[in-house]
């Protein structure tokens, strides 16, 4: 549908019916309403006001853009050309980086002394921008959702959910030491836990209710992609963090590290020099 | 002489109303008579053949349970993944059938005569059809050997093998059913029963009733309701209600069909679409078929909330899709006036358009003239419905439905 082509459109089918019917069917009116380009942007002026953030004035806050770019990649272009009816999937992990990286800009300000209260505020971020950027891509009309709309929001609550839990654990568990990799191991591991809890009561429920044989690798196999992604999706953002101090700091604080203390300066010997 | 001449008076009066009541009583009874169809005097039975056809006339559910541990004797092993396991139709355990598929050869064994010895059977070796592709495999004419409700003859089946992930599948395209001849209303009609693996009776599954000409064309219970439809022990067929009975066959003898004629009240229906070459009301007191019926017709009284049509003109068929009948479509009959129902042709090509965030989708549906959905018989599918969105009068953008 070109996007100039505003107002009302008499939308007409048309099949050989024979002696059925005419060809030509009824038109139909519809008052279409040009989807503003407004909406689309929205996420990217969002990640820009963040930027404009006086913490964020310095040049490698903008490094944010490149986990973001290349998520929002993957999921115009994915290497892998996902089943019909699943295209849900790329719009939840585009929704998502758009959160991440919100939080990620946000994150000197969403440390809290304690460790819960941190929680619910990143939670809060992220799917409050998580929320904005899905609802910017369905034109902000919640009127005109579908239900290819309502499982990506439901896969994108899930996820934030997820996310939140394993950043806020995988915090805890570091809470001594920060080591990058372990914290990816841990958070991996976190992603694959959580995401199994979340299926295995529904898988229980299909086990009991099913006269259908099912075999655990039907549970474990689609749990284990879906960690897989949910992880891809994290990972630039985390290198990201390990690439630059600013961010490196940032994610200290999501995860409630405490910081490292300045190295401390051994006195230096008296010099034993005697007039 | 008045009072003489009223006495008269009031005996004329006397007379003239019993006279009349009596004529309006039988009057009534009369128009009671009408409005009731009597059983007529005889019977009809028909004794049901065994029919094998080279379409798929329904589905039946399998269940496989695969299994690592192999059969006590099986065919030499072949390269690639080997399935092995029991097939199990229907929901008794004791057609379980054990079965060995050479996934990359395409081979499916079948233990015909269940002694797990999967190389002695001769008939009970199988090559996928066509594609041999490793992860769905179809394997024409099996023939079944089952305990039905009918006995054990075979029923002829094609099987799909398909495996998603780790798990493999299996499903059943049934190809046999039973089939006779009635003569009902001086017409010939082809019955028929298709079996259901799930039901103990004959009675549990499907029934066909079309006449007798059309014998040779093809039927399926999905594509096909106005033909083939659940086994109902009320019909009205041919302006007359028959209750029917499945005799409980024996190993020896084959199953019969018979009709036995009831006394029905009926009510009059108007129908108002055309071209309908049978309309079949479901979920009420009777099963009714209507074929080629005019613009009144009488059915037996009753609610019926399952309607679905047939239609034909010059050639070119359309049949409704019974499962897309909205639950308010129902329809009311009774004796004493008529009902309305507003079905049929013409048929209208017709695009529901509905915003999706930043698209436009765009379904199509063929309507008939109450708004119920059809499809064409035999429709092209490499010639799919076309749409055509015009701003004013000019066309801005024009395209083809896809199937899905």
């Amino acid at each position: 549908m070109p996007l100039t082509a505003g107002g009302k459109l008499n939308i007409v089918a048309s099949a050989d019916l024979g002696a059925l019917g005419t060809k030509a069917g009824t038109p139909m009116v519809y008052d279409w309403v040009v989807p503003g380009i407004a909406p689309l942007l929205l996420p990217w002026l969002v990640i820009l006001v963040l930027l404009a953030l006086k913490p964020n004035r310095n040049a490698a806050a903008w490094l944010i853009w490149l986990p973001l770019g290349c998520v929002y990649g993957f999921t115009l272009a994915p290497p892998v050309s996902l089943p019909a009816g699943t295209n849900f999937f790329l719009d939840a992990i585009a929704a998502l980086a758009v959160g991440l990286a919100a939080v990620w800009l946000l994150a000197y300000s969403l440390r809290q002394k304690h460790r819960l209260v941190t929680f619910f505020i990143v939670l809060f971020a992220l799917a409050g921008f998580s929320g904005l950027a899905a609802v910017a891509r369905q034109g902000l009309s919640l009127s005109s959702l579908g239900i290819e709309s309502m499982q990506t929001g439901i896969l994108l609550g899930i996820a934030v959910l997820v996310s939140a839990v394993a950043l806020s654990l995988s915090g805890w568990i570091s809470r001594r030491r920060y080591r990058p990799l372990g914290l990816y191991l841990w958070l991996f591991l976190l992603l694959l836990a959580i995401w199994l809890m979340i299926a295995l009561p529904f898988f229980l429920l299909a086990l009991a209710t099913n006269s259908v044989s099912l075999s655990w690798s039907e549970l474990f196999f689609p749990v284990m992609a879906v960690a897989a992604g949910h992880f891809a999706t994290l990972l630039p953002f985390l290198v990201l963090s390990s690439a630059s101090p600013l961010f490196r700091e940032r994610l200290k604080a999501l995860l409630q590290v405490p910081p490292v203390p300045p190295p401390v300066m051994n006195s230096l010997p008296e010099a034993g020099l005697k007039i | 002489m008045s009072n003489g001449l009223s006495w008269r008076r009031l005996g004329k009066v006397w007379l003239a109303w019993l006279s009349s009541t009596l004529l309006a009583g039988f009057c009534a009874g009369k128009a009671l008579q009408a409005a009731e169809i009597s059983p007529s005097s005889t019977n009809v039975s028909t004794v049901l053949t065994y029919q094998e056809t080279d379409y798929r006339v329904g589905n039946w559910n399998c269940t496989l349970t695969a299994q690592t541990t192999p059969f006590k004797t099986e065919p030499a092993a072949a390269t690639g993944k080997t399935v092995r396991g029991l097939l199990t139709f229907g929901s008794g355990s004791s057609n379980a059938l054990a079965f060995v598929w050479q996934r990359d050869t395409g081979k499916l064994y079948l233990d015909l005569n269940r002694n797990q010895d999967l190389t002695d059977d001769a008939a009970g070796v199988f090559s996928a059809e066509a594609s041999k592709s490793a992860n769905y495999q179809f394997f024409k004419g099996v023939h079944l050997p089952l305990s039905t409700a009918v006995g054990q003859p075979a029923a002829l089946a094609d099987l799909n093998f398909w495996t998603f992930s780790t798990r493999t599948s299996c499903s059943v395209g049934l190809r046999s059913f039973w089939s006779g001849k009635v003569t009902l209303a001086g017409r010939d009609w082809q019955v028929g029963l298709i079996e259901d693996a799930h039901a103990s009776s004959l009675a549990g599954g499907h029934m066909l009733l079309r006449p007798w000409d059309e014998q040779s064309q093809p039927f399926s219970i999905y594509d096909d309701a106005a033909n083939a439809f659940p086994f109902a022990r009320q019909i009205f067929v041919a302006g007359q209600a028959y209750e029917l009975a499945v005799d409980a066959p024996t190993a020896a003898a084959k199953p019969s069909l018979q009709f036995t004629p009831q006394s029905v009240a009926l009510g009059q229906l108007k129908i108002a679409g055309k071209y309908i070459k049978r309309l079949v009301l479901a979920d009420g007191p009777y099963l009714v078929l209507l074929d080629h019926p005019g613009e009144v017709v009488s059915v037996p009284t009753g609610s019926y909330s399952q309607l679905t049509a047939r239609l034909e003109n010059q050639g070119m068929e359309a049949y409704g899709k019974s499962s897309q009948t909205p639950a308010s479509r129902k329809v009311s009959v009774n004796a004493q006036a008529s009902a309305i129902l507003n079905l049929g042709g013409p048929l209208t090509n017709v695009v529901a358009v509905t915003r999706q965030g930043q698209d436009l989708r765009l379904d199509y549906q063929l309507i008939g003239a109450g708004g119920e959905t059809y499809q064409l018989a035999g429709e092209n599918r490499s010639q799919p419905p076309e749409f055509a969105v015009f701003q004013g009068v000019k066309q801005i953008a024009s395209g083809a439905f896809e199937f899905g």
